[in-house]
């Protein structure tokens, strides 16, 4: 259900601009500039990557059930429009649904270290509480595991304390959410000589799909770290646990290669020599740079004149359709230009 | 004198009193620097053959193995016994750890790899510098079983001993029928190799085979005897799907027993959490593909069921093999339907590249290499040329064994390509009819009448032991004289704040957390 309700808030907004595809390419968190430009433009940052892991077969089974249950209906370029029973489903359910927890272009890589982090750290000191040296971890990454390393050696000698107060905190944090939302946190949750749920037994003992068990337990994570950067003081061992995490949104290292190049005053046209790449990669890049850089020198590539008629024309046919704009406007402007005018819109 | 040494070393270092049967005589061999090509029956101390040697020599010993689990099982193993001078290089390793390692290569006594990572030059450099004393191939029918298709760097090991110096050489298997022992002698070059073949019959695993009409009554069949028994079980299929439909069926029907399912495609945090969840007692059932179990060392599985029969009987035997570790009468059911034979059937088509798009996909190649001026990444040549990633590494090696890629170039000329391609597909109508001889040997085995046990150890070794319990399906098994000590549990439904309180062991400061 709560699949369905954010793919139907997704096809709402993009309207029948965008394939349903770009809904997959959204949930995923898929790193292309098409992917990151719909988000910002059509104020979809929410959900921004919120399921790394869906695989496409499960996503096009649920278009269809949607479509087979006349909640949505597809055109003929694959884009979907939502019926007025899927808008009606929207509005009726938008209290059940936890859609606000998800913060997705803020949390979409910070979550799942934070959660691993939680997870082994538990995990570690439970055992360590009972002597117990030889345990399987549930995680070995090398960046979870030597940073809980490091916590370890850091709280050794403390141990009892620092279990008395993750606790503590642990426990604040879950009143905070429902009594099956925090249910299912518990469960998922390792100890001494005690291994937590996977995904598919969180489904299977809540009776929940398992696309929405998923996205149920990486709501919670993004609702526990808004709560947490909310109130650090409340939660200071949770609060370490953000620390030093990956950093979010850098652009691509070939669009990096393209931006040192720009800032040594090449052209568009002279990096592509350059790179042996296409003269198109090279606009890609330069429109992601612009999306990620509110000091782009946008007015080198687009006149003001330009750049208001462009504004203009998405005002006039109120749609983000690159197609659509470029019919509205001077034929002498491109789409290259269109993109970045839109990419610095946000 | 020698042998005074090594038990002294058996005790000093392993603290284990005697030698199981097959050790010491490899141990022998191997300290007078012959190859060895041991198959002893799992659980028998296989690894010791190469630990204790390694103990003894100066240089280092070189371990090949195909899971990446497998390396760390063993290292966490001997890491916990006391035995630290021993390390892991894979392609899961981070790059700071690996350039630790490498550094100090000198100073292990063992080292874990994987046959993938012995063809990265910067390693193969390394171990050059260091005095290499063994080298051994754990697992080593993977050569026969794998080699030829998804991995063909066990093709490649001969070159690496070269390399290497020739060290002694151990090839170690707990299955390989004699045609996989010449395999394996003639891919290391080493057909004088000492063989220790040591009988790998179970005779505390009854065996047996049900025929039946249809997918709905194997499922009524496994409700049916997980309805009676409620002991570790595992049960094989061969598609990922069919384990997680299977799984939900079961658990809807068998509401008291704990079931899951397990497969390649899933997160590596839930495989291990249904991994550590079962061999910790707290689930009854796992429904999984073959991915399931190698490195796994629970001693109590009771039952091990096939949905779907593996395509052939060296699986077949690792599967089953897995239960009874603990020596107490254990059961093997393969279920069987008329038409089961399509699934493995077409699991061997698309295994290799279909063969009427081998000089399509070649030409493609050349067209995109003069474009680009550069071999594609995988990524971008499984998409262009709908190959799969198994399919691509196939046709990678063979193009590499004839010269067409060079160091990731590729080398055009045009009547040696067309040569190569030909001998490229000669080869691969010989491997397909391979392994379609060997998928008929495990369906000519189902549908045996006589006895179960004496047909399926035959391509392995003469006789086998009496069994101790019942033999097989054919010699008059029946469930209702199976009598399994049953698993126990008191399963508690409390709230959130108990589990947690449990958990951090709060149990006593409750009045404190308000």
């Amino acid at each position: 259900m709560l699949f369905d309700y954010i793919v139907l808030s997704c096809c709402s907004k993009f309207k029948d601009e965008r394939s349903v595809t770009a809904v997959y390419y959204l949930l995923k968190g898929k790193r292309s500039i098409q992917t990151m430009q719909d988000s910002h433009l059509y104020r979809l940052n929410r959900f921004y990557g919120i399921y790394p892991l869906l695989q496409k077969k499960d996503f096009d089974e649920h278009i269809h059930t949607l479509v087979d249950d006349k909640l949505l209906t597809l055109n003929n370029a694959n884009g979907a429009i939502t019926t007025v029973r899927g808008e009606n489903l929207l509005r009726e359910q938008k209290k059940f649904v936890p859609v606000k927890y998800f913060n997705g272009m803020e949390y979409y890589r910070k979550a799942p270290v934070f959660l691993e982090r939680l997870l082994l750290l538990i995990q570690t000191i439970t055992n360590s509480n009972k002597s117990n040296f030889q345990f399987i971890p549930v995680v070995d990454k090398p960046i979870v595991t030597n940073w809980v390393r490091k916590q370890y050696r850091q709280m050794h000698g403390n141990l009892t304390v620092y279990l008395n107060q993750l606790y503590e905190e642990l426990f604040q944090l879950l009143n905070w959410f429902s009594n099956t939302e925090a249910s299912i946190f518990v469960d998922s949750l390792t100890g001494y000589n005690h291994y937590g749920m996977s995904n598919f037994q969180i489904a299977d003992h809540y009776g929940l799909k398992k696309l929405d068990a998923s996205l149920i337990r990486n709501a919670i994570i993004h609702r526990m770290l808004t709560i947490i950067s909310m109130y650090d003081d409340k939660y200071p061992l949770l609060t370490q646990f953000l620390q030093d995490l990956p950093q979010e949104m850098e652009i691509t290292s070939s669009a990096g290669k393209t931006k040192e190049l720009l800032d040594k005053q090449y052209s568009a046209e002279d990096i592509a020599v350059i790179r042996h790449l296409k003269l198109n990669t090279i606009y890609d890049h330069m429109v992601e740079i612009a999306l990620y850089d509110n000091h782009f020198p946008i007015d080198s590539y687009v006149t003001a004149e330009q750049q208001a008629e462009i504004r203009a024309a998405v005002k006039n046919i109120s749609s983000f359709k690159l197609k659509s704009i470029k019919q509205e406007v001077n034929e002498t402007i491109s789409y290259f230009q269109i993109r970045l005018v839109l990419a610095m819109r946000k | 004198m020698i042998k005074e040494k090594l038990r002294e070393q058996l005790r000093n270092q392993f603290q284990i009193s005697s030698f199981r049967p097959g050790q010491e005589e490899i141990i022998n061999d191997i300290m007078n620097r012959h190859d060895v090509l041991g198959i002893l029956p799992t659980g028998s101390g296989k690894s010791l053959c190469y630990q204790l040697p390694a103990t003894l020599f100066k240089g280092t010993t070189i371990v090949v193995s195909p899971l990446i689990s497998l390396m760390e099982d063993q290292v966490k193993q001997l890491k916990a016994a006391g035995f630290k001078a021993v390390g892991a290089l894979n392609s899961f390793i981070d790059p700071n750890e690996k350039k630790r390692v490498l550094h100090q290569l000198s100073q292990y006594k063992i080292i874990y790899l994987s046959p993938e990572t012995l063809q990265h030059a910067d390693i193969i450099h390394r171990l050059k510098q260091i005095a290499v004393d063994l080298f051994v191939i754990d697992e080593a029918h993977c050569i026969s079983q794998w080699g030829h298709e998804f991995r063909p760097d066990y093709l490649r090991l001969e070159h690496v001993i070269k390399q290497l110096n020739n060290p002694t050489v151990m090839a170690l298997s707990a299955t390989a029928t004699k045609e996989v022992q010449n395999d394996i002698l003639s891919s290391l070059t080493r057909t004088d190799m000492v063989r220790h073949i040591y009988p790998m019959d179970r005779e505390n695993i009854a065996l047996t085979v049900k025929k039946v009409k249809d997918d709905k009554q194997k499922q009524e069949i496994i409700i049916n005897i997980l309805e009676r028994y409620r002991v570790p079980t595992l049960i094989y299929f061969s598609s990922k799907r069919k384990t997680e439909e299977v799984a939900a069926v079961l658990s809807e029907k068998l509401s008291s027993h704990r079931i899951a399912y397990y497969h390649g495609g899933m997160e590596q945090i839930d495989r291990i959490a249904i991994q550590q969840q079962f061999m910790n007692d707290q689930l009854d059932v796992i429904c999984c593909t073959s991915a399931f179990g190698m490195g796994i060392d629970k001693q109590d599985i009771r039952l091990v069921l096939h949905y779907h029969f593996p395509l052939q009987i060296e699986s077949y035997l690792q599967e089953i093999g897995r239960a009874g570790r603990d020596g107490k009468s254990s059961v093997s059911l393969l279920l069987y339907t008329q038409g089961d034979e399509a699934i493995p059937k077409s699991i061997l088509d698309n295994e290799l590249p279909p063969m009427e798009d081998v000089n399509k996909v070649c030409r493609r190649l050349y067209q995109l290499y003069l474009r680009n001026q550069q071999l594609l990444t995988t990524d971008e040549v499984l998409e262009t040329l709908e190959l799969s990633d198994i399919q691509w590494r196939f046709l990678y090696y063979q193009m590499e064994k004839h010269g067409m890629i060079k160091e990731n170039r590729i080398i055009f000329q045009q009547e040696e390509w067309e040569q190569s391609i030909t001998k490229i597909k000669k080869f691969m109508a010989e491997r397909l009819a391979f392994k379609k001889r060997k998928l008929g040997e495990i369906i000519d085995w189902i549908h045996e009448d006589r006895c179960l046990r004496e047909r399926l150890y035959k391509g392995f070794q003469n006789g086998y032991n009496t069994p101790l319990h019942a033999c097989c399906s054919n010699c008059g098994f029946s469930f209702r004289n199976w009598n399994p000590e049953q698993t126990q549990t008191n399963q508690t439904i409390s709230s959130w704040e108990t589990r947690l309180k449990e958990l951090f062991f709060m149990g006593d400061h409750s009045s404190e957390t308000k």
